[in-house]
């Protein structure tokens, strides 16, 4: 506030104090208004599914793909013409609409702006940036069980 | 803009602490003049010229508060999620606390105000309007009161609510339509809350803003009256205060004061959130309404269950629509050129009012 050299006056002290006292008193209605309104975020990662059951092996074989719910995401489980099942976090890359798998195109697509996967997440199309999430796909007895990689 | 008014902006003294570029588009200096212009008479009763302003701020935390409420609270889960604000929201006790006593203090400031204005009788020819718009905005308050007290869906919230209602539905013709309306049925339930609702939150907070509206631009366009005793002063001893900026001060100082007070009571004395209404467990013993009801609720408990052929409650009813009535028409009956035993009668009716309404509260709030 002062200058170099200058010396504050009772005044400016005054002002000082009566401005700061100010200040923190607004801070101190302000600040359990942000607290209320801040969003709890439940970290994701620490209680989130790791992985669960999403059917048979062979209900696979009548429907090639379905999107299931994994925690609050969607996944998308396809099987492959090869025989091999996949699963892919269903989010897009480009904007985070839900994606689904077109069987007779052989490609996964993105109703939103037309961006479109391979059937291993590999963006080949549109605008997304960057291929899909894979996760681990393992078949325990009759079970496929999709995990977080 | 022409250049002239433009030029005539850029000159004006009363806005020159806003920026060039807003002077050169906008003709705002008028409205600062204006303010300026305005005068607030000094004298002993001056004081409670505050008490519309308390009135408005204290609405204003209603506002600001039930928004906040808004974003946690959940007409599907009326009471869990109140007891989520209340004990898992960081700072939910707080808000909400804040909004109960808010909005007690509002209506508290209401009446004060309301009275002020009556023993000042500021309500005499030309402010019959300021007096309407002032007792519709005191009804609106009370159907806040009434709306709200609804929402949490405790014990009390239910039962008083089915109290209040079935008041009045006692009414002729109208009664059983309107209390069917407000309950969206024939029993107080769930579907009453969405109801009370959109009544709280959308409908009667349209209408507060636009009679609000009306309310201040009658004080603004027609001046703060001054009593009788002060107008009849030689004008060299008549003292005046500037509205702006001096009087605004003021105001906003005493607004400090009420955040503060209503902040300690909030903290110090949280409001109690009960168990969850249940239609089917017995009414607590001594269940009573909010404090601005207590009067009304007190006094028809003395009517008896039949007064000839007419049910009591509808007797009461009757009786307090009168009062109310004559106490709108207050500014009508001491008229412009009212005889002198008119304006007297009135002050007296305005002191057995007061009297019987604090006398009733009391009563009722130590009654078993």
């Amino acid at each position: 506030m002062s200058e170099k050299g200058h010396v504050p006056t009772k005044r400016d002290f005054m002002r000082t104090v009566f401005t700061g006292g100010f200040m923190v008193w607004i801070g101190a209605f302000l600040y359990p208004v942000y607290r209320y309104l801040k969003p709890r975020i439940e970290e994701d990662t620490a209680n989130a599914v790791q992985s669960a059951v999403v059917g048979k092996k062979e209900d696979f074989d009548k429907i090639p793909s379905r999107l299931i719910k994994f925690g609050s995401k969607p996944v998308l489980v396809i099987k492959t013409d090869a025989g091999e099942i996949v699963a892919l976090f269903a989010t897009c890359k480009h904007l985070g609409c839900t994606v689904n798998y077109v069987p007779e195109k052989k490609h996964i697509f993105c109703g939103c702006h037309g961006g479109t996967y391979d059937i291993n997440g590999k963006n080949i199309g549109g605008p997304p940036p960057s291929p899909l999430d894979r996760l681990k796909v393992t078949i325990q007895g009759d079970d496929v069980v999709v995990s977080r990689a | 803009m022409s250049e002239e008014i433009a030029n005539k902006n850029m000159d004006d003294p009363n806005i020159a602490f806003l920026p060039k570029s807003v002077r050169e588009r906008y003709d705002l200096g008028w409205i600062i003049a204006f303010f300026k212009h305005k005068q607030v008479p000094v004298h002993k009763y001056s004081v409670w010229y505050y008490m519309g302003g308390i009135s408005l701020f204290l609405f204003l935390v209603q506002i600001a508060t039930g928004v906040l409420l808004m974003v946690h609270y959940n007409t599907g889960q009326p009471h869990a999620s109140v007891q989520a604000i209340m004990s898992q929201v960081d700072f939910g006790w707080l808000i909400r606390s804040t909004h109960s006593w808010s909005a007690n203090l509002m209506v508290l400031a209401v009446f004060v105000h309301m009275f002020s204005v009556f023993f000042m009788k500021s309500y005499k020819y030309p402010r019959e309007a300021t007096w309407l718009t002032g007792f519709l905005l005191l009804c609106l308050c009370l159907g806040f009161g009434f709306s709200g007290y609804l929402l949490p869906w405790d014990q009390l919230a239910y039962f008083a609510t089915q109290i209040g209602i079935k008041t009045n539905e006692a009414l002729p013709f109208m009664g059983g339509f309107i209390a069917d309306m407000l309950r969206g049925g024939k029993e107080l339930g769930t579907q009453t809350i969405e109801r009370f609702y959109a009544l709280h939150v959308w409908v009667l907070p349209a209408m507060f803003f636009g009679v609000l509206g009306l309310h201040l631009a009658f004080v603004q366009l027609q001046g703060i009256h001054a009593p009788k005793f002060f107008e009849d002063l030689p004008p060299e001893k008549k003292k005046y205060m500037k509205f702006f900026p001096d009087f605004a001060i003021k105001d906003v100082y005493v607004w400090l004061l009420v955040m503060n007070f209503l902040g300690l009571m909030a903290v110090m004395f949280p409001w109690e959130l009960g168990a969850e209404a249940d239609p089917l467990a017995p009414a607590p013993a001594g269940i009573k309404p909010e404090w601005y009801f207590l009067a009304m609720f007190q006094a028809l408990k003395l009517f008896p269950a039949h007064v000839g052929p007419i049910e009591g409650e509808l007797v009461g009813i009757l009786l307090f629509s009168i009062v109310g009535g004559l106490w709108v028409a207050i500014p009508f009956i001491d008229s412009k050129n009212a005889p002198a035993w008119r304006s007297r009668a009135t002050f007296y009716f305005g002191i057995a009012f007061l009297v019987g309404f604090i006398f009733f509260t009391m009563w009722g709030h130590y009654s078993e």
